[in-house]
């Protein structure tokens, strides 16, 4: 058995056992320890999406304060209420998700703070309810079937079981199809996107998840301590969770177990010490502010990187699956694939481009050239669908440009200027992400492993292309750590994995080493030889008029030559857009 | 009807313009550093403890912050000894001057018992400076960190100086003086001189502002510093202490506002984060950089509170809270237009 | 001729990748100094670095003797190195006079008849400036954001002047009449480092240039020789067929 996999287990016995060993009064303060760690996760899960929460309490509050009323005042089983109210939780979720999802930097943030507020302070506002500041005991505890679960080890043996589940559940969901696209949303929306992942649903999936999770820990807050009131609930927990998140490090689920129980114990040794001391209230609230200031100074990863380190390496997921189907790219050359008429575009005032037209076939190699600020950027922009034209017409494939991410599905991927590939992420699962819009493995299937067939699919197809373009001994290494050059090739591995008709490559040489330039054109050919149709944006001069077969040069926002190397090497209207014009200024 | 109606005026306007301080604090710390700061109402709880303190004849427990503050920051500079010891001796000089000054003042105002003008101009110079501290602390080691890391550490800041408020104050609350007693009739509205106070110091202080951003050249760096930090790099000015400038500032017209409150609403250590986050909603409506729209939203809040309070709603900060999502929506469409 | 700026060995990269390799050069007082090259180059870069703005990989740069590796931005305008940038880096909602006089706060304290002569002087050199003093920079034209840059960056009095492509993005007239003023300036014995991609129009200015292909120096020499030099077309179009048999 893996060494991973035997720590994994030793770990969950001791965390299982434990309410069997502890002293009575621990055994409380090692259920809550569980309970906040169950937030804690849905926390770090956001936070690998690239979304904080401010208002994670709030959705506890929401799952403690449905159950316990219900079960109190319709004396129903507490485990359906408890179900019921993570149900409507959720659905709150879906929908403060989808109102304040779209908000972009800091704008996120404050409307978590918002909500979080706002709920918290619902809870106190409505008394007659929920018994306002107050609050209500008499809270039914978790039961079904007329057995009651009252045992307070028992209780927390059921709690820490949750969180084992749910430690499982993520670190599956990490490595499927869905946990590679999460990994993206943080910083990679637009590649996502172009690789067919819907950004917007998956953050809002993640973000409804993660309520729920707070939604069963306030669920199970509330049925052990028997007692439901509103500060528990408040900003202040939601900032002691983000606490834990933090300094367990989001890079992975096990970080918000680490955070609980490292907040909980240091928590209950301050209070302890303050108490010998003589001095009342909350004051360890000034040390976590500080660790919270000075971790994210000093080691905004939390501390799961150096734990990770500690540990033997988890075992990597089959590749052995028979590789995904592929389309067969017709043979036809005279096949018009991408058709530009009359584009234009405007900024402000500023005609960027005009009367652009142009026109690509079935297995041509063109280049897109032309001095800085000629629009070449904006033009590969709107021919890869992220940007709209003023005016003019794209015709791809014969019908309109479609949404951004439904354009790989047509059969167009892309490479980016500045490489976006996930640098904590391996060399294969980058590649697999090329593959996302060819396989429907969901959330519930990653999170429950029921998608290894089709995620050995994927894997083995991704092994063959990084195969074919001479990478496959760097699958297992982090991308980031590979050199410039190599990180190009992935990304159009990547790009090939979505099984492309047309290949953008968006200046694929930059900052590349005189050997991997060498190394990229053989790849290109090879690819060009296949039938693939390949369009280049790129500035090496050289390289451009050493591969491609036709150019076509941009300056000021229009076409002023299209042909063949040779021909635009001596076209005089380039030689005089790249140089100057021929009129001389003294000194 | 009428009376009513003239009443909820005079509260809201009073209740608006105290946002009104913290508002421009927001949209000072944010244009300047981009920091979004939710740790601004902790000045405002500063300010008024610290005024509370010196009424009573006390050594305020602010001045352990700022000696504690001076002398981290020496301890942060140590590194420089070795390259530049005449540098780093000078500035460790310096601050503990600085230490030793504040100190003298507070007693000299305690023994003199300055009146309560004179008290608040002193807890100004206790509290002000910490805002430069704390940007010492968290801001200025990391400047490009993203908005979100500010947000968190912001939220850190909150907590530890909230914590603090606490370990010195006490969860007590305590009564500070309004400058002056009683008030005067509009009409048939009562207007406390303290009302009269909050509005023409948060008049004085907006209109300080616009006139040191306009018509100063240190005001317009630093609003050059707002709008192209690269810009304002290329003409020699110091982003770096611009930056500590507008954490001056800030905690100045915060620690300003929370004196002035204070009589309303009683000082303790709790009642700067709401104040804030009121602040924050209002701010929101100018994308945390427009200060006019800012204010009118502010104004808004302030409105929404005084109706609240008046139809004795438990709903009144659930109501302004949840007024800020739309806000936000609206300047993220906005911006969204703005930047294509 | 004292050696103003002397660099060797700059390195600077993003990352993993090099965009600089290894360029050295010096400048004298009084001289204009060109790279030209395509784009990605690497000349913004060189530029950026000089300015404070990129860390440099390896390398030093001496300014009148004096190391600058480890200085701010804002600290190289103190010592005299001013920057005009590609993208021009202005403050839209102030006013043309307020930019010049922001170009001048490190001489703030020189005094008002001091600082107003100063601002005279570059009225004379750009006159549409002074028409448009209370302008907000954001609705200037391109130009003139150009123009404005350029008094800005010379208010300070700085002893290196460089232009980051003062023709980008501008109508040929408009970039006639900036290289009018570039060249009054030389004629009033400034010393600039110039990177542009108009090879023509930095030639016209410049005694000495050096050709940057890719993060290399290809070619260097007297403006007048390079001019005509096959391997500044080279350059630009790529000549060589290393690529034609990988």
């Amino acid at each position: 058995m893996p060494r991973r996999t035997l720590l994994a287990l030793a770990a969950s016995l001791i965390l299982l056992g434990a309410p069997w060993l502890l002293p009575p009064f621990y055994v409380g303060i090692f259920a809550y320890a569980g309970i906040y760690a169950l937030a804690a996760i849905g926390l770090v899960l956001l936070l690998q999406a690239g979304q904080i929460s401010l208002g994670q309490a709030a959705f506890m509050g929401l799952g403690a304060y449905g159950s316990a009323l219900v079960a109190r005042a319709y004396g129903i089983d507490s485990f359906f209420t408890l179900i019921f109210s993570i149900a409507a939780t959720a659905l709150v979720a879906a929908l403060i998700g989808y109102i304040t999802l779209r908000l972009r930097g800091h704008y996120l943030p404050l409307a978590t703070l918002a909500y979080g507020i706002a709920l918290a302070s619902g809870f106190t506002a409505w008394h007659d309810v929920t018994g306002g500041a107050s609050g209500l005991d008499k809270i039914p505890p978790l039961g079904l079937f007329g057995y009651a679960l009252t045992d307070d080890r028992l209780y927390t043996q059921l709690v820490w079981v949750i969180v084992l589940l749910a430690v499982l559940g993520l670190a599956r969901l990490r490595n499927s199809r869905v946990g590679r696209a999460i990994t993206t949303l943080e910083s990679h929306d637009g590649m996502a996107r172009s690789f067919g992942v819907d950004t917007t649903v998956l953050r809002i999936k993640v973000f409804v998840f993660s309520a729920v999770l707070a939604a069963l820990a306030g669920g199970l807050y509330v049925h052990l301590l028997r007692f439901v009131s509103p500060s528990p609930f408040s900003l202040l927990t939601s900032f002691k969770l983000l606490i834990m998140a933090v300094v367990g490090g989001p890079a992975s689920a096990i970080g918000g177990v680490v955070g609980a129980l490292t907040l909980e114990s240091a928590q209950w040794a301050l209070q302890d010490l303050l108490a010998r001391w003589g001095a009342t209230g909350n004051l360890e609230v000034i040390v976590f502010g500080v660790i919270l200031v000075v971790m994210l100074l000093k080691w905004p990863q939390g501390l799961s990187p150096a734990l990770e380190k500690l540990l033997p390496k988890a075992k990597a997921r089959r590749s052995d699956g028979a590789p995904l189907p592929v389309r067969t790219l017709p043979a036809d050359r005279t096949d018009l694939l991408l058709e530009l008429n009359g584009i234009g575009i405007n900024f402000g005032g500023l005609q960027a481009l005009a009367d652009v037209d142009m026109q690509l076939k079935r297995g041509e190699f063109v280049g897109l050239i032309g001095p800085n600020g000629a629009g070449k950027t904006t033009l590969f922009a709107i021919i890869s669908g992220l940007l709209r034209q003023s005016s003019g017409t794209v015709t791809l494939f014969g019908g309109k440009m479609p949404q951004s991410h439904s354009i790989v599905r047509e059969g167009m991927a892309r490479t980016f200027q500045h490489v976006q590939l996930v640098p904590t992420l391996s060399v294969l699962d980058n590649v697999a992400l090329g593959a996302y819009w060819r396989t429907s493995s969901g959330f519930m299937r990653g999170l429950l492993a029921l998608d290894d067939a089709e995620n050995a699919r994927v894997l083995a197809s991704a092994r063959a292309v990084l195969r074919r373009v001479g990478l496959e001994a760097e699958a297992e290494l982090a991308a980031g750590s590979l050199p410039l050059g190599k990180q190009r090739i992935v990304e159009i591995a990547r790009a090939l994995l979505a099984d492309p008709q047309i290949l953008l490559l968006d200046e694929p040489a930059a900052g590349l080493r005189f050997q991997e330039k060498l190394m990229l054109v053989k790849i290109l050919r090879q690819l060009n030889a296949e039938n693939v149709t390949i369009l280049l944006v790129e500035h090496d001069m050289e390289l451009v008029m050493g591969c491609v077969e036709r150019l076509v040069v941009l300056d000021r926002g229009r076409i002023i030559a299209e042909g063949a190397p040779k021909d635009v090497q001596a076209n005089p209207a380039v030689i005089s857009a790249y140089l100057g014009g021929a009129r001389d200024k003294a000194a | 009807m009428i009376d009513t109606a003239l009443f909820l005026l005079v509260d809201g306007l009073t209740n608006g313009l105290i946002y009104a301080l913290l508002a421009l604090s927001l949209v000072l710390v944010f244009t300047v550093t981009r920091v979004v700061n939710i740790a601004q109402g902790e000045y405002v709880m500063l300010g008024a403890l610290t005024l509370a303190d010196l009424l009573q004849g006390r050594m305020p427990g602010t001045l352990y912050l700022l000696v504690g503050g001076l002398a981290l920051c020496i301890l942060l500079d140590a590194g420089r000894w070795r390259r530049n010891w005449r540098g780093a001796l000078l500035f460790s000089t310096g601050l503990i001057v600085m230490a030793v000054a504040a100190a003298l003042i507070t007693r000299m105002a305690i023994s003199l018992h300055f009146p309560v003008i004179g008290m608040m101009a002193v807890a100004l110079l206790l509290v002000a400076p910490l805002g430069v501290l704390i940007y010492r602390f968290t801001v200025h080691p990391i400047p490009d960190a993203s908005t979100i890391v500010f947000v968190i550490i912001s939220v850190g800041v909150s907590m530890a100086v909230q914590g603090l408020g606490l370990l010195i104050w006490g969860a007590n609350p305590y009564p500070v003086e309004p400058i002056a007693a009683g008030g005067l009739m509009a009409g048939p509205v009562f207007i406390p001189y303290q009302a009269v106070a909050i509005m023409v110091v948060a008049l004085l202080s907006m209109g300080g502002l616009y006139l040191f951003s306009e018509f100063t050249l240190i005001g317009k760096a630093l609003q050059a510093s707002a709008m192209n930090r690269l810009g304002a790099q290329f003409c020699g000015i110091p982003v770096n202490l611009a930056g500590g400038l507008a954490f001056l500032l800030a905690a100045a017209f915060s620690a300003l506002s929370g004196m002035l409150l204070a009589p309303l609403i009683t000082a303790n250590y709790e009642m700067g984060f709401m104040v804030g986050l009121k602040g924050f909603v209002g701010a929101a409506m100018g994308g945390l950089a427009d200060y006019p729209l800012s204010l009118a939203g502010v104004m808004i809040v302030g409105g929404l509170e005084s109706a609240s309070s008046y139809l004795a709603s438990a709903y009144r900060d659930v109501l302004v809270f949840s007024l800020l999502i739309p806000i936000l929506l609206w300047r993220n469409a906005r911006q969204r237009v703005e930047t294509r | 001729m004292t050696k103003l700026l002397e660099v060797s060995g700059l390195t600077v990269g993003y990352g993993e990748a090099v965009a600089l390799d290894a360029i050295s050069f010096d400048v004298a007082r009084g001289e204009f100094v060109t790279f030209i090259g395509p784009n990605g180059a690497g000349k913004t870069t060189l530029l950026n670095s000089l300015m404070g703005v990129l860390r440099q990989k390896s390398g030093t740069v001496l300014f009148k003797g004096e190391d600058l590796t480890a200085l701010k931005p804002e600290t190289r305008v103190a010592r005299g190195i001013v920057i005009v940038p590609e993208r021009r880096e202005l403050f839209p909602q102030l006013s043309v006079e307020d930019h010049l006089r922001l170009g001048a706060f490190l001489r703030r304290r020189e005094g008002r008849a001091k600082l107003d002569a100063g601002l005279e002087r570059i009225y004379a050199l750009l006159p549409k400036l002074k028409e448009r003093r209370r302008q907000l920079a954001g609705t200037l034209s391109g130009g003139e954001q150009q123009m404005v840059a350029v008094g800005r960056a010379l208010m300070s009095e700085p002893q290196l002047l460089m232009l980051d492509e003062p023709s980008i993005g501008l109508a040929p007239r408009i970039t006639e009449e900036i290289f009018e003023t570039i060249a009054r300036l030389k004629a009033d014995g400034m010393t600039a480092i110039i990177v542009e991609q108009n090879a023509h129009l930095a030639f016209s200015v410049a005694d000495r240039g050096f050709v940057l292909e890719v993060g290399n120096v290809v070619a260097s020499g007297m403006a007048d020789e390079l001019r005509q030099d096959p391997r500044v077309l080279a350059a630009y179009l790529g000549a060589g067929d290393r690529y034609r048999d990988a």
